[in-house]
């Protein structure tokens, strides 16, 4: 009985003490704003989330199409760099960069309209960072990779 | 008997094999690198204390290393391939101990066998003393045979020897100070006697600290008992694999908060295991019981702690030792990948692809939240059998002990808001 009583207690005072701190997250754009320039949505599972290589396994397994990768890449790429989570930038360009040349092999030329939109909101997610730093110049980097899609 | 020894040597055969390619293929880097310094400092007539982060162990194995930087010189070897031999001897000297052990234990020659290889062929004693090169192997030798020595005291001499043996293994590493309130409680021994092992093992440590602590005092001291450990495994690597998730920033800002935290609920819930202990004769399991609790509760925890449960779980033929060796090896995979690639596979690291890549953290996090879950389970259930002891104290031993259980959840209310915290600012 004690014991019990004593875990009630417990729990009691940790109610009253649970964290009430919470960090503002930090952004360039919001999704409204996003949104009026065509972004559709965020992923829910992102290149910085633990979960991720569940995602990249579920697509491999699935065999998902590579215009559907294109825009699963960038929607992740539009998160990591609006959120400004520019630890994951590197790798997010990077697999954005690598949909974007197989698709430039495979010669789609259903993408040319959906890259125009890309440069526009990669270019607005660019000039949120100082110029030529290197987020900067990383966001450049899928901004030249996309022109070359139209 | 004969195929218990046959399967045992074979084993430990195997063992050899797998441990020779670690430590051949092994690169002078990490802590390695420290003891090779650490050596030379000591051979050039200065305290290694005084390089502050150098060597924030107690000074035995210091000595060790010299003679190793000694014989490396005259052989005309590398340091790390000779230093690694002393932890992996250990190992062997452990199996044996432990295989004797439980056949002392009236177990059948084939069934101790197999329990003793359970800790050779464990791929954590494996990455701990052949990739990695730490020692805490030794010291885990010493532990256990300090135990065989009071468990089975065929000679009045052995009593004698057993705080002696427990002394130099704390002249090694800290750890088995954390168990020696269990060793001092243990049994129906008079007074004088609980005394006497206890000033035996002081004075051991104070013979071999006392050199050290005449040249540097101050830097002695700060060196070995101001380290608090890195919070690179446990819960606190769970935490810090979610705070990773930010933005790629592996080093938890909230650490030092939280080995506070939690130094202070570790020693008020090892505090009630000594009095859940008191009077028993289950030395072997209060010990396992105090470093369950460590690794269940403390945020300050380095990958080489999760051998020191082994040898005892195999002790008392525990199956969750099996569960634990497993959830251990994930978290080790994870966090040598991640943060130590040149660590565990030596000069071929490059195939991982260097160092912190974000890939492996998810086994980092998952492998450390077993390792966690399987501890915390683990306590629990050697708890739920301790716990019946408690029935047959007397009044006051039971007041006291309750006294302690509240503290002891007061005490985790600060670790438990930081998780909290932690956990919010990372997954919002």
């Amino acid at each position: 009985m004690k014991i019990y009583a004593l875990i009630l207690i417990f729990f009691l005072i940790l109610t009253f003490t649970l964290p009430s701190r919470v960090l503002a997250v930090s952004e360039h754009l919001n999704l409204g704003q996003l949104q009026s320039m065509g972004f559709t949505k965020y992923e829910s599972v992102n290149g910085n989330s633990l979960l991720y290589p569940f995602k990249r396994f579920r697509e491999k397994i699935f065999r998902v199409p590579d215009q559907e990768l294109f825009d699963t890449r960038f929607n992740e790429l539009i998160y990591i760099a609006n959120k400004k989570k520019t630890g994951f930038l590197e790798e997010s360009v990077s697999r954005y960069i690598s949909i974007s040349g197989i698709l430039m092999q495979n010669k789609k030329s259903s993408v040319s309209e959906k890259a125009k939109q890309n440069i526009k909101i990669l270019e607005k997610l660019r000039d949120g960072y100082p110029a030529n730093s290197l987020p900067w110049i990383q966001i450049q980097k899928t901004v030249d990779t996309t022109r070359r899609l139209q | 008997m004969k195929e218990a020894k046959l399967i045992l040597v074979s084993g430990i055969f195997i063992s050899i094999l797998i441990r020779g390619f670690f430590i051949f293929t092994g690169l002078e880097v990490g802590d390695v690198k420290n003891m090779h310094d650490t050596a030379n400092m000591l051979l050039s007539g200065l305290n290694p204390y005084t390089n502050s982060h150098l060597y924030p162990y107690p000074p035995l194995y210091v000595f060790v290393e010299a003679a190793t930087a000694l014989f490396t010189n005259f052989a005309g070897t590398s340091f790390h391939f000779l230093i690694k031999f002393w932890p992996n001897l250990a190992d062997i000297f452990i199996t044996l101990l432990l295989y004797k052990f439980l056949r002392k234990q009236k177990v059948s020659p084939t069934p101790a066998a197999i329990w003793s290889l359970l800790y050779i062929l464990n791929p954590v004693t494996i990455i701990t003393s052949s990739a990695h090169g730490q020692f805490d192997s030794i010291v885990s030798l010493l532990t256990i045979l300090s135990i065989y020595l009071l468990t089975f005291p065929s000679k009045k001499f052995y009593i004698l020897l057993s705080p002696i043996i427990l002394g130099l293994a704390i002249s090694f590493k800290a750890n088995p100070a954390m168990i020696l309130p269990v060793f001092l409680v243990f049994g129906q021994r008079a007074l004088p006697e609980r005394a006497r092992f206890f000033l035996l093992t002081c004075l051991t440590i104070g013979i071999i600290f006392l050199p050290f602590l005449l040249l540097n005092f101050n830097a002695t001291l700060v060196s070995v008992f101001g380290y608090s450990g890195v919070s690179d495994f446990g819960y606190a690597a769970v935490l810090r694999a979610l705070w990773y998730q930010i933005n790629a920033e592996y080093w938890l800002p909230q650490a030092e908060d939280l080995i506070g935290a939690s130094k202070l609920a570790f020693l008020l819930g090892a505090a009630l295991l000594v009095i859940l202990s008191s009077g028993k004769d289950t030395l072997i399991r209060s010990c396992l019981l105090i470093y369950l609790l460590f690794l269940t509760v403390f945020s300050g925890q380095s990958a080489q702690y999760s051998i020191w449960v082994l040898p005892l779980g195999i002790l008392l033929r525990d199956r969750w030792v099996i569960a634990f060796s497993f959830a251990a090896l994930f978290a080790h995979l994870g966090f040598y990948l991640f943060f130590a690639p040149e660590l565990l596979l030596g000069k071929y690291f490059t195939i991982t692809g260097g160092f912190y890549q974000t890939k492996y953290m998810p086994l980092y996090f998952f492998g450390n939240l077993m390792l966690w879950v399987v501890t915390a389970l683990w306590l629990l259930k050697i708890l739920k059998g301790q716990w019946a002891n408690f029935q047959a104290f007397k009044k006051p031993v039971k007041s006291l002990a309750l006294a302690l259980s509240v503290l002891f959840l007061v005490s985790l209310i600060p670790v438990i808001n930081l998780t909290l915290q932690i956990i919010q600012a990372s997954t919002k």
